[in-house]
């Protein structure tokens, strides 16, 4: 069987499909690094949404070596051989499971290279289960593949099968989000909010039952002769595609969990203490000493916080700004979140986005006042501007707002030094209390109501 | 003359890659019909479906003997450019006409463009690769497109998404035209990498 | 050349004939190619000789279990050729080059030989000196590594008959198999032949009179899906003397005996 299967390794069509899969898959995914250098997790994410394209095209791949018995009349000298059915087909499905499989692994073990090798990140174990669920659907469609193209030897066939299961993928999107005929598409519609977030089961089981259907459907129909083994085949596809209608949930709980060990809290050494999460602790080494400048700024005022966290959603993410907003913090700490610059990879923004309403911007009561907690987050800082960056629309607040900030700024200035530790103070107090009027406090006119 | 089209359009299966492109279509349109009330398409889907109507045209593209065909009197290039022309033309003509039955695929702007382009890289293909490799790239290109589907952004990336650019679009037109015309000139000249004495006798 | 001996080589043959027909009848398609015939062959070369449409490549195809037969009985080395269930064994010992030859045009002689010893169920340890010895016979060694898309045709139909004797087997079946060969290979080809033909049943179908005439011991012609003459090549010589058309006594001696039988069928 090694000889065979070498042979078949070397002269099929299999590495001339591994190698368009590599390349669709290396040049699709390298198109998105913006969104998961770095993030073991979100790369998982892009690998898997290819596989709405990968799926068609080990179909038709398939489909070739499939042809190729009766393309070559080779079938004639076959027959005469004493090899019963089933091994002869053995030599060349197990080269191009070999070669998608082992195409798709590869591309997810450069993923885990790049994130684990070149900038340290986070490395969940549970990243690894996703590629190799998909690896298995990408081995049983181009089994079918080989199925389908010795039974019906049409030269249109390939082109053809691999272009009605793309637009089948694509007409399912426009159905209703809880119609479970739209869980045909493997392309993920909804991309994990919190870089924390993680294939759910109930999508890994679905796209297990797609596999084990196809890899069924392939063996029983390529190997089979009989009725009975072909009924068998249409019965296991119908099995597998149910499977992935019914098992996968719509929206994002049915696609994403939050994994617990990448959630986790990673402190850097030293006080006062900075944690961030455990996909994010790569980013420790920087941002460690910005959020120290910026708890020291903050000690400035009385009962100041003494260590700063990163903020943890405790529930999937919603793709609202606000949810960041709305987690408390514990006492003596301030929470912070990381917007990371795609270009640079770093949070440009970690000191001015801490000290912000002194401490107070991700205090559990929603979206704030921008233009009060500035003025009061450069007064700590000692500079004449804060700059927020809210990707991807750059520094929002200060682009829109920053004669305004520049003018309260040089009001509260002006006051005497006892005042402006005053009223800053107050403001942090009361926006802690999620007060919504911050601006009369620095100015004063609030004074006497 | 009248004799050797249909004889010719038999020999390279242009029948059934009609009704392949044509009943897609038509599946597609139906499809769309019974499932939403919106008349308009979404553009993912119309990209995929220009490419699904596409795609059957490239194995006619040869026929089953090159070198068979290369000892004919007739001058080729002139036929193969006109073949390939025509694919294009039917394809565009086709997603147009499904507005007849109710069913937008998009402006005809973005329409012919696509269906251009499409078939010109499926030309190009068969010139670099032979028929039966030519519509890969330009299937697995329409789809990624579909997943990054974001008009605009800088040059390289309105060449990259060429497909998805609103109809106006000049980037993406040209990219279309440099296409087709390359695919023209390509399969004009050249019919696939050469094929040996003994692979010829094969099948296609 | 050292290799181990499997029991069944070196099992007592029990049967007297390599290949036993009795009123024959084969199908292809709707149409009955062959049609009531008998044949008995043992070890040595055999000629299978008939006009186009005389339903040779159907009897071949018979032969190589290939297609059922429709009728009759089919034995081959001992075997009933209508139970697929036991033909495993005998499929093994069998080695068969097609008129029209399927081949993978991507692989390598060497592949496309070792393929199909692996489809012939030899023993994987010897499939490799196998191939190299059955590659050698045929004078491809120079080539073993080139594909077999890059071949001409003589050399394809030689990679044909290296894949057909890689088992060493002991019924040898030859559909045409000197088709693009040049006057010099075809005598090396007779000389592989008769060789093989020492230890094993080989029926060569071929058009080519002086080729049975030169490397057979025996000859079978047929047409019309049934048997015409079997007997010594020098039978046709001698016959050829007695009129008919061509120009060599042997190729006299076929038409004479194809006219003889088509005025008796009359």
């Amino acid at each position: 069987m090694t000889r065979p299967l070498r042979i078949e390794l070397l002269r099929s069509n299999a590495k001339g499909l591994a190698l368009l899969l590599f390349l669709i898959t290396a040049l699709g995914v390298g198109a998105m690094y913006q969104f998961w250098w770095g993030q073991w997790l979100r790369f998982g994410y892009s690998q898997s949404t290819y596989m709405f394209v990968l799926m068609p095209l080990a179909l038709a791949g398939g489909v070739v070596l499939g042809r190729r018995d009766r393309r070559t009349r080779a079938r004639e000298l076959m027959d005469s051989t004493g090899r019963p059915r089933w091994q002869r087909s053995l030599p060349a499905m197990a080269a191009l499971g070999i070669g998608v499989a082992a195409t798709h692994l590869l591309v997810g073990a450069l993923g885990a290279v790049l994130t684990a090798g070149v900038v340290d990140g986070y490395l969940g174990a549970r990243g690894f289960v996703a590629p190799l669920v998909d690896a298995l659907v990408l081995v049983g469609a181009g089994w079918l593949g080989i199925a389908v193209g010795r039974r019906w030897g049409s030269p249109l066939l390939p082109p053809a099968l691999a272009a009605a299961t793309l637009v089948v993928q694509f007409a399912v999107q426009s159905m209703p989000a809880k119609s479970p005929l739209h869980h045909l598409d493997l392309m993920i519609n909804n991309p994990p909010d919190a870089a924390w977030e993680t294939v759910s089961t109930t999508a890994l089981l679905a796209r297990t039952a797609l596999a084990a259907g196809f890899i069924a459907a392939g063996l029983l129909f390529a190997v089979g002769t009989s009725w009975a083994s072909r009924t068998g085949a249409f019965g296991a596809l119908a099995a597998g595609l149910a499977g992935l209608m019914f098992i996968s949930a719509p929206g994002s709980a049915g696609q994403w969990q939050i994994d617990r060990a990448a959630q986790a809290l990673v402190c850097a050494d030293g006080t006062p203490q900075v944690c961030l999460t455990a996909v994010h602790a790569h980013m420790l080494k920087d941002v460690a000493p910005q959020a120290r400048r910026a708890l020291a700024a903050l000690a400035k005022l009385p009962n100041a916080p003494t260590r700063a966290v990163e903020v943890r959603l405790p529930h999937l993410g919603r793709n609202d700004s606000e949810q960041w907003q709305l987690v408390k913090p514990e006492p003596g700490t301030v929470q912070f979140t990381l917007e990371i610059d795609p270009d640079t990879g770093k949070d440009p923004d970690v000191t001015d986005s801490i000290v912000m309403g002194g401490g107070t911007y991700w205090s559990g009561c929603g979206a704030p006042d921008d233009i009060a907690m500035s003025v009061s987050g450069a007064w700590l800082l000692g500079t004449d501007m804060v700059r927020m960056y809210f990707p991807p629309f750059g520094y929002l607040v200060t682009d829109h707002h920053e004669q305004e900030i520049r003018d309260a700024l040089a009001a509260l200035r002006a006051l005497p030094e006892q005042e402006q530790l005053r009223r800053v103070t107050a403001l942090r107090d009361a926006a802690a209390r999620c007060e919504q009027e911050l601006m009369p406090i620095l100015t004063g006119e609030g004074e006497g109501r | 003359m009248s004799r050797f089209v249909p004889l010719y359009l038999r020999s390279r299966r242009v029948p059934a890659a009609v009704a392949a492109s044509a009943g897609a279509i038509a599946a597609v349109a139906a499809a769309w019909a019974g499932m939403t009330k919106d008349a308009q398409v979404n553009t993912g889907l119309t990209v995929l479906t220009a490419a699904l109507a596409a795609v059957p045209f490239a194995p006619t593209l040869a026929g089953n003997d090159a070198a068979l065909e290369k000892t004919a009197a007739l001058p080729w290039p002139p036929r193969r450019v006109l073949h390939l022309v025509a694919c294009g033309v039917l394809v565009a003509g086709l997603l147009i006409a499904a507005r007849l039955v109710g069913t937008d695929f998009g402006p005809e702007k973005a329409l012919v463009r696509n269906a251009a382009g499409l078939i010109g890289l499926i030309g190009l293909g068969t010139a670099l690769a032979g028929a039966r490799h030519a519509w890969q790239v330009p299937l697995a290109w329409a789809a990624v497109q579909c997943l990054l589907q974001v008009p605009g952004g800088p040059g390289w990336r309105q060449v990259a998404l060429w497909m998805i650019q609103p109809p106006e679009n000049r980037i993406g037109a040209i990219t279309a035209g440099a296409f087709l015309a390359a695919g023209v000139i390509g399969y004009a000249l050249r019919v696939g990498p050469p094929v040996s004495a003994a692979e010829a006798s094969l099948e296609q | 050349m050292v290799r181990a001996i499997g029991a069944q080589e070196i099992a007592p043959t029990r049967h007297a004939w390599a290949i036993e027909a009795t009123a024959l009848k084969v199908k292809a398609g709707r149409h009955l190619a062959v049609d009531g015939l008998d044949l008995a062959l043992g070890t040595g070369v055999h000629g299978l000789l008939g006009p186009n449409g005389a339903g040779k490549s159907t009897l071949m195809r018979a032969l190589a279990t290939v297609v059922r037969p429709n009728g009759g009985t089919l034995r081959l080395l001992g075997t009933d050729a209508a139970r697929t269930r036991e033909l495993r064994r005998t499929r093994g010992r069998l080695g068969y080059l097609p008129q029209q030859f399927g081949y993978y045009p991507r692989f390598t002689v060497r592949d496309y030989v070792e393929y199909m010893a692996w489809l012939r169920e030899m023993p994987a340890s010897a499939v490799p000196a196998a191939a190299q010895r059955a590659i050698e016979r045929v004078r491809l060694a120079d080539r073993a590594d080139k594909r077999l898309k890059s071949l001409s045709g003589g050399m394809l139909r030689r990679a044909g008959i290296a894949q057909a004797i890689v088992n060493e087997p002991d019924l040898l079946l030859l559909d045409e198999p000197t088709v693009g060969l040049d006057p010099e290979q075809r005598v090396e080809f007779r000389e592989l032949i008769r060789e093989l033909g020492t230890e094993a049943c080989v029926l060569v179908s071929t058009h080519l009179v002086e080729d049975v005439v030169a490397a057979c011991s025996d000859v079978v012609l047929m047409d019309l899906g049934k048997l015409v003459h079997q007997g010594v090549p020098a039978d046709l010589v001698r016959l050829g003397e007695n009129g008919g058309v061509g120009d060599s006594p042997a190729e006299r001696g076929y038409s004479y005996l194809l006219a003889q039988h088509r005025g008796g069928a009359r």
